[in-house]
């Protein structure tokens, strides 16, 4: 299974990025075989509009089915939900290491729904 | 004869000045419409009381998708330029607040899966402003400034004023009032401005409240003017966006004059901006303690401040001679 956690660089020892769609990059780690890889954002950071819209589908195209954060709005939300990626939100100052093993441990919690405000 | 009214920065006087115009004009006996597009907040209505009629419904189309029928293929995410639908993996999700309305998505959609549905974010108001009864009309004429004393209404303000009378079946209507008004968490002021200005009046005099700023509301509010008049202070605030107004809607081709309002405080900038780009200025409204009392009671400072209603008098005297001398369908060009 694909995590993907969103991060201000490249690589596991980077801090968690607390924004969604304008985040840095996108961490992704496979829980089985432990591989990760670093995927940049930078044309979402910078979008006008949309960008959390985007970054979805960013994310589900990497074959994500989990989605680690500090916050998503609720574009954003709808937009993951609809396709079945699971939120975690939370992972607040934490590097990308630390935040996958808190989620492997069932330390953070599952979004139901955006907890910030579109534009936050 | 249609007057736009707008300013760029916000908080000039606009809603004072196209109140203010409009009541004279009315007051002339002229067929007069209020049209207040500021629809984000509009506020005409505090000064003018129009007693509402009418309200209808302000809405654009937006996709609804029939997923029996869409095979996934993503025309309607091309052609959207807001992401209001968009497609992740095979799933086509609609976002109805990102929506403009377009009907793109529905043309484009190869298996008819898309069909539009209204929403509705606003609502159009139309009302009849009475005239009559010029309440506590004495109150600007103590020198002294103190208002408090209404109980006596002066008997020649109100000889002046056209009665109207707007009871059920009565006489025809010459003042009346519309305003858009944007539904709480819309963010598409364009739909609402361009329903609101389906009442502009063929014949008679229509005055429009433009929002402030520069951006399409404003452009779609002021389009059509046959004259534009910006509302600015003195001082660095009002020039800055005075320039930024200037510059945006000299390319709608629309003759345009200056009113300086708060005259007398902040600097000479807009003055000489004005005078070098040969922009009329078609007054100066002091900036005093009197008028601030009369605006901030919601009156009409015309109907309460006979030295005001004059210097509105002749600004529309200006501007009436003004397109007089514009030669007919209007090039920009008044004072340079």
């Amino acid at each position: 299974m694909k995590v993907a956690v969103t991060s201000l660089g490249e690589g596991l020892d980077s801090k968690v990025d607390t924004r969604f769609g304008r985040a840095k990059y996108y961490v992704l780690y496979d829980t089985e075989t432990k591989e990760t890889e670093t995927i940049d954002n930078s044309v979402n950071m910078n979008a006008s509009h949309g960008a959390g819209i985007q970054a979805a589908e960013a994310v589900a195209n990497t074959g994500a089915s989990v989605l680690i954060t500090g916050n998503v709005g609720p574009n954003a939300f709808r937009s993951l939900d609809a396709v079945g990626i699971k939120v975690f939100t939370g992972a607040d100052g934490d590097t990308v290491r630390e935040a996958i093993a808190k989620y492997e441990r069932g330390e953070l919690g599952s979004a139901d729904g955006a907890n910030v405000e579109g534009h936050w | 004869m249609k007057l736009a009214i707008a300013s760029g920065k916000g908080g000039t006087g606009k809603t004072t000045f196209a109140v203010n115009i409009a009541y004279v004009s009315a007051m002339r006996g002229e067929r007069t419409r209020y049209i207040d597009c500021d629809v984000e907040e509009p506020n005409g209505h505090i000064f003018l009381q129009p007693h509402i009629t009418d309200s209808v419904p302000v809405a654009i189309p937006i996709p609804e998708v029939d997923e029996a029928l869409c095979t996934s293929c993503g025309e309607c995410k091309r052609i959207c330029q807001y992401s209001a639908i968009t497609m992740i993996l095979d799933k086509v999700i609609v976002f109805p607040e990102l929506c403009h309305g377009c009907g793109g998505c529905a043309l484009v959609c190869p298996t008819n899966a898309i069909s539009e549905v209204p929403r509705e974010m606003g609502v159009i108001e139309k009302g009849i402003i009475h005239l009559a009864g010029s309440d506590g009309a004495s109150s600007a004429q103590s020198a002294s400034g103190d208002a408090i004393d209404d109980s006596n209404p002066v008997q020649e303000q109100t000889e002046t004023m056209p009665v109207v009378d707007l009871q059920a079946g009565t006489e025809k209507v010459f003042f009346d009032f519309v305003q858009g008004k944007m539904n709480i968490k819309e963010s598409l002021a364009v739909p609402i401005i361009r329903k609101a200005k389906e009442y502009v009046l063929d014949e008679g005099v229509s005055i429009v409240d433009a929002p402030p700023g520069t951006s399409c509301p404003v452009i779609e509010s002021v389009r059509g003017a046959d004259f534009l008049i910006l509302v600015t202070e003195p001082t660095p605030f009002g020039f800055n966006d005075l320039k930024l107004a200037v510059e945006t809607l000299e390319q709608l081709d629309i003759p345009m004059g200056i009113v300086i309002n708060r005259y007398g405080m902040g600097n000479e900038e807009v003055e000489k901006f004005c005078s070098e780009r040969g922009l009329p200025i078609l007054g100066r409204f002091p900036f005093e303690r009197r008028i601030a009392e009369v605006y901030s009671r919601g009156e009409i400072l015309s109907r309460e401040l006979p030295d005001y209603r004059e210097m509105i008098e002749s600004l529309l005297d200006d501007v009436i001679a003004m397109l007089s001398r514009q030669p007919s369908g209007g090039k920009r060009g008044v004072g340079d």
